[in-house]
């Protein structure tokens, strides 16, 4: 009995504070076993025992929870918890403060995250083929007209894929644009037909069915089409029986042998709304063929890198241009991984907007600092107690770096949660144009990217405070100085990097109203514009397709509130622009690859009245009805002082299209410029052709010009009642305005100052938050000596102006250094700025002028303050 | 912890444990014993209230754990040995002058028969 009884006692003593039971443990069990032995094992006094226990228990752990600890003996998690604990009592003892930091700290992050995802989606991560970094585009560098992408012939890409041996699977394509019928309504849709071996190249599976393959060669098989998941459940309702259906596109039976995943594009960078893919089969035939459409793509041979590519292109080329010497005179082979025309536009504008948000961010970081700094203060006392109890220096700096820690783990929280809604509205409302904008969302380097700059800030904001805390340990001096004053060249930073955005912004922003201000040649308002695809059988029928396009014209001139329509093959800025050769017939032949070229266009001629492009000399077409043999062409401006510097043109032939022998064009009229494929472009020469002797039957493809009087949204669903009504085979497509076409034109530039203009705003407004809090800090601190300086006769004013002086001294350095950086670091800006000097002086004086009256604004409080300073109450503050 | 005798607040359980303590240094066991001797039966010193004084009394510097005098003690166990220092001797005889105190003041009061020695 008394050996169990030993046995629970033994168990029991586990009740006992760890420690204590090493210690003492055995001689208990000793001393009870001897009361067991001389009482006897009864109950009773096996329960007085395991009462004693307990007790004993309970008294050990009260006093060791009243007596002062030794730090040096607690772990490092209950020293943290510890830490922990105070720091967030500290910070709820001053909530306002701390919303305050976490709020500012928290845009600061969601703003560097969102641009970081942009980034990283648009920039960074590969593209969605399997080995994107093998993948290469192949262009024609037209070195005369200073074109380095211009697409080549089916003869160029037929002897390039015979002879590069470094690049394998080497695919054509050419934009594709068929009308579907057999529906209620013709549609036209956008595709592309490439090479068979297509799917080959870019290793992405569809969703169902199985893409064409190499091995596709006879024509008889070759009406296939893959369609993408986007138009087969628009189009087809998502019919989960499509697979070998028939559809007619363009007139053709087309029988669809795969879907493609929604996530799947092809091509990334031009003919981005394809979505659907027929094979391109080329034959002996196209050897012969020399008229540039095709772009092409391949993949790097394992273990083959891109200089090797470009040498082999390069020997390639010179053979070429030699081989066909008169069609590629003048060319040369332009490879570049297929990443580079996807992003390459975009990239400078997103590590711009990537070095600006990062600049908000540092200030954001530098502000919360500043309230870390003066809660720190007010902490000084806790901190003095404790060290002057021993603390060690850790234990003084802990809560203190614990503090921005925590602050900068709730900014970081809402900085991903803002970090998503930014993304999620860039994705929804950010320009269409931007590559690769359906992919974009917090990728996993945006997430480790915020939380390492969480870190990064969180001790940043710490450290300060923590290191004042840890002085504070070395002197043990609870009476320090307070003064801010160190807060000055940071402040000042801030300021400077409030400048330089500021500065940028301003070029931006002038960049934009410079383009959108810009005239394109023609009155841009009041035109609604849209394409029509006329039915294939017109094809070369020009007789034909004239007397459709005037029959509807006519009748859309009918209709209320429309009082000009023409018709355009490709329209300014929105549209394709094909180019043609040209020389004047009374000059010797130019050799090849020398020949003048000028963009073609083929218009009605109302056109021109419909746009209300300018008729600087002689006229402009009359009516389609003029005879068949009267070749005549309008020339613009710069064309017609290019090449006839001191002549009138009117009168004089060229001939065009690099046919010696092909009869001449009279020029009739020379028209004023228009801006062809991008406001920023250059204006190159120019020439237009009637639809009465098109040069160009075989494109079935124009688009109709309305001027109006109307919203032009009034008038659409006429227009194409009309349409219809004239041939129900023609499809509408594409209906914009024409002031749409040029806003879409420059939205990266609307979307880069728009940016820039809400960063540079958002360190504005910190700025002038940091200063106030600076300046008004000051004259708290200083109370007691102006109060002294009030009372040996300084006037109020005095102090005011003393104060305000202090401030803007502050400002005008920052000011001053902000545009420093700015002017160095303005060529990183000049290449997407347009009509504006990367050093343009009104700018820098504006941001300067805008920075110096915000800090004004931000001074003039506290300064006020002191100027109504009591030196009474001063004198007896402490 | 320092300070000196009269500061020190004894409780009679330390009282008796010192008391113990002061002709010769002794294990936990012993001092039980002894105190139970001496009071008759009536300070029964339980194993958690007597090492938890022991332990008390380290602390405060009024005992001293000894090394015990010839190995393999009691029970076939090592039982650790204590000593009283000088402050411990300092303290229990403030208490026990307290205690001569409230003696003379019941004798003087006539009610305790006899006078002190």
């Amino acid at each position: 009995m008394s050996g169990f009884m030993l046995r629970v006692y033994r168990g029991l003593l586990h009740f006992l504070p760890e420690e204590f039971r090493q210690t003492y443990g055995q001689d208990m069990v000793v001393a009870f076993e001897a009361i067991l032995t001389r009482r006897g094992p009864r109950p009773w006094i096996f329960a007085r025992g395991a009462v004693d226990i307990v007790m004993t228990s309970l008294r050990l752990r009260r006093a060791r929870r009243l007596r002062p600890r030794p730090l040096r003996r607690e772990g490092l998690h209950e020293a943290l918890s510890c830490d922990a604990k105070l720091a967030l009592r500290r910070l709820r003892r001053d909530p306002g403060a701390c919303v305050a930091s976490v709020l500012i700290l928290a845009l600061g992050i969601a703003a560097t995250c969102t641009v970081f995802a942009l980034v990283d989606s648009v920039l960074l991560r590969p593209l969605d083929y399997q080995s994107p970094e093998r993948l290469v585009a192949l262009f024609l560098h037209e070195i005369s007209h200073g074109n380095e992408r211009a697409p080549t012939s089916p003869a160029n890409f037929l002897a390039w894929s015979e002879a590069a041996t470094s690049l394998e699977l080497m695919t054509a394509a050419h934009p594709w644009q068929p009308v579907l019928t057999g529906q209620d309504r013709p549609r036209q849709l956008a595709g592309l037909k490439a090479s068979p071996s297509l799917f080959e190249l870019l290793g992405v599976a569809p969703l169902m069915g199985s893409t064409f393959t190499s091995n596709l060669g006879a024509a008889g098989d070759s009406r296939v089409v893959v369609l993408g998941e986007g138009l087969w459940k628009r189009e087809f309702g998502g019919d989960p029986e499509i697979l070998g259906q028939r559809v007619t596109l363009g007139d053709e039976p087309y029988t669809v042998i795969a879907v493609m995943p929604q996530s799947f594009a092809f091509p990334p960078f031009w003919a981005t709304e394809a979505e659907m893919w027929a094979p391109l089969i080329l034959t002996e035939a196209d050897a012969s063929q020399h008229s540039r459409y095709l772009r092409v793509f391949a993949r790097m041979r394992p273990g083959v890198a891109l200089p090797a590519v470009k040498n082999e292109t390069d020997v390639i080329s010179a053979r070429l241009v030699e081989r066909f010497s008169e069609q590629n005179a003048g060319t040369a082979i332009q490879v570049e991984s297929l990443r580079e025309p996807v992003v390459g536009d975009v990239r400078r504008g997103l590590w711009v907007l990537l070095a600006a948000v990062v600049s908000v961010l540092l200030i954001a970081a530098v502000n919360a600092s500043g309230l870390a700094s003066v809660r720190a203060l007010a902490n000084l006392r806790d901190t003095a107690i404790s060290a002057a109890l021993g603390a060690s220096p850790w234990r003084l700096m802990a809560p203190a770096l614990l503090e921005g820690f925590l602050l900068c783990l709730a900014a970081g929280a809402a900085g991903l949660g803002g970090g998503h809604l930014g993304v999620t509205l860039i994705r929804r409302f950010g320009p269409k144009d931007l590559p690769r904008l359906s992919s974009l969302s917090i990728t996993p380097a945006a997430v480790a990217v915020t939380v390492a700059i969480c870190m990064l800030a969180g001790l940043g904001i710490g450290l300060w405070p923590a290191l004042r805390a840890r002085r504070l340990h070395a002197r043990r001096n609870i009476r320090e100085s307070v003064s801010p004053r160190h807060r000055r060249p940071l402040l000042s930073a801030q300021i400077a990097m409030s400048a330089m955005l500021l500065a940028g912004a301003g070029l931006l922003g002038g960049t934009y109203l410079t383009l959108a201000r810009l005239e394109p040649g023609f009155l841009r308002s009041g035109v609604l514009t849209m394409t029509l695809v006329l039915p294939s059988a017109l094809k070369d029928q020009i007789v034909g397709q004239k007397a459709l396009l005037e029959q509807i014209a006519s009748e859309v001139v009918a209709l209320p509130g429309v009082e000009r329509a023409g018709f355009v093959n490709h329209l300014p800025i929105g549209g394709d622009i094909w180019g043609v050769t040209f020389a004047r017939t009374d000059l010797p032949e130019p050799s090849a690859g020398e020949e003048p070229r000028a963009s073609l266009r083929v218009v009605t001629p109302t056109y021109f009245e419909t746009l209300q492009i300018p008729l600087r000399r002689g006229r402009v077409f009359e009516s389609l009805d003029e005879s068949p043999d009267t070749r005549h062409v309008v020339v613009n401006e710069h064309l017609a002082e290019t090449y006839w510097p001191s002549e009138d043109p009117v009168g004089r032939t060229i001939r065009a299209g690099g046919d010696p022998q092909s009869p001449p064009w009279t020029v009739i009229g020379v028209v004023g410029d228009v801006r062809q494929s991008d406001l920023t472009d250059p204006v190159r020469p120019e020439l237009y052709f009637s639809y009465q002797n098109n040069p160009a039957p075989g494109y079935l493809m124009t688009s109709l010009a309305v001027r109006t009087s109307l919203p032009p949204d009034r008038v659409v669903a006429s227009i194409r009642r009309v349409v219809s009504d004239t041939d129900d085979q023609v499809a509408v497509a594409d209906v914009r305005t024409m002031d749409q076409i040029l806003s879409e034109n420059i939205w990266q530039q609307r979307f880069n100052s728009l940016v820039m203009t809400l960063f540079a705003a958002a360190a504005l407004l910190l700025a002038a938050i940091g200063l106030y809090g600076v300046v008004s800090y000051t004259v708290r601190g200083r109370t007691r000596e102006m109060a002294i300086r009030q009372a040996l006769g300084a006037r109020p004013r005095d102090l005011a102006i003393q104060v305000l002086t202090e401030g803007l001294r502050v400002t005008g350095w920052g000011v001053a250094f902000g545009l420093a950086l700015a002017y160095v670091s303005a060529g990183a800006l000049a290449t997407l700025l347009y009509g504006i000097d990367p050093t343009d002086w009104r700018t820098y004086a504006g941001s300067a002028g805008l920075l110096t009256l915000v800090s004004l604004v931000a001074c003039y409080l506290p300064a006020r303050r002191a100027g109504r300073l009591d030196p009474v109450a001063g004198l007896r503050s402490e | 912890m320092g300070g000196t005798s009269s500061e020190v607040k004894l409780k009679s359980q330390w009282f008796q444990i010192l008391l113990s303590l002061a002709d010769g240094d002794r294990h936990g066991l012993e001092i039980m014993e002894s105190v139970l001797e001496r009071t008759d039966g009536e300070t029964h010193l339980w194993p958690g209230m007597l090492y938890g004084a022991l332990k008390q009394l380290s602390e405060a510097g009024l005992i001293v754990e000894k090394k015990p005098p010839k190995p393999g003690g009691v029970n076939g166990g090592n039982p650790r040995y204590y000593g009283i220092t000088p402050l411990g001797r300092r303290a229990s005889s403030a208490y026990a002058r307290r205690l001569e105190r409230f003696v003379e003041e019941a004798r003087a009061k006539k009610l305790l028969k006899g006078r002190a020695r």
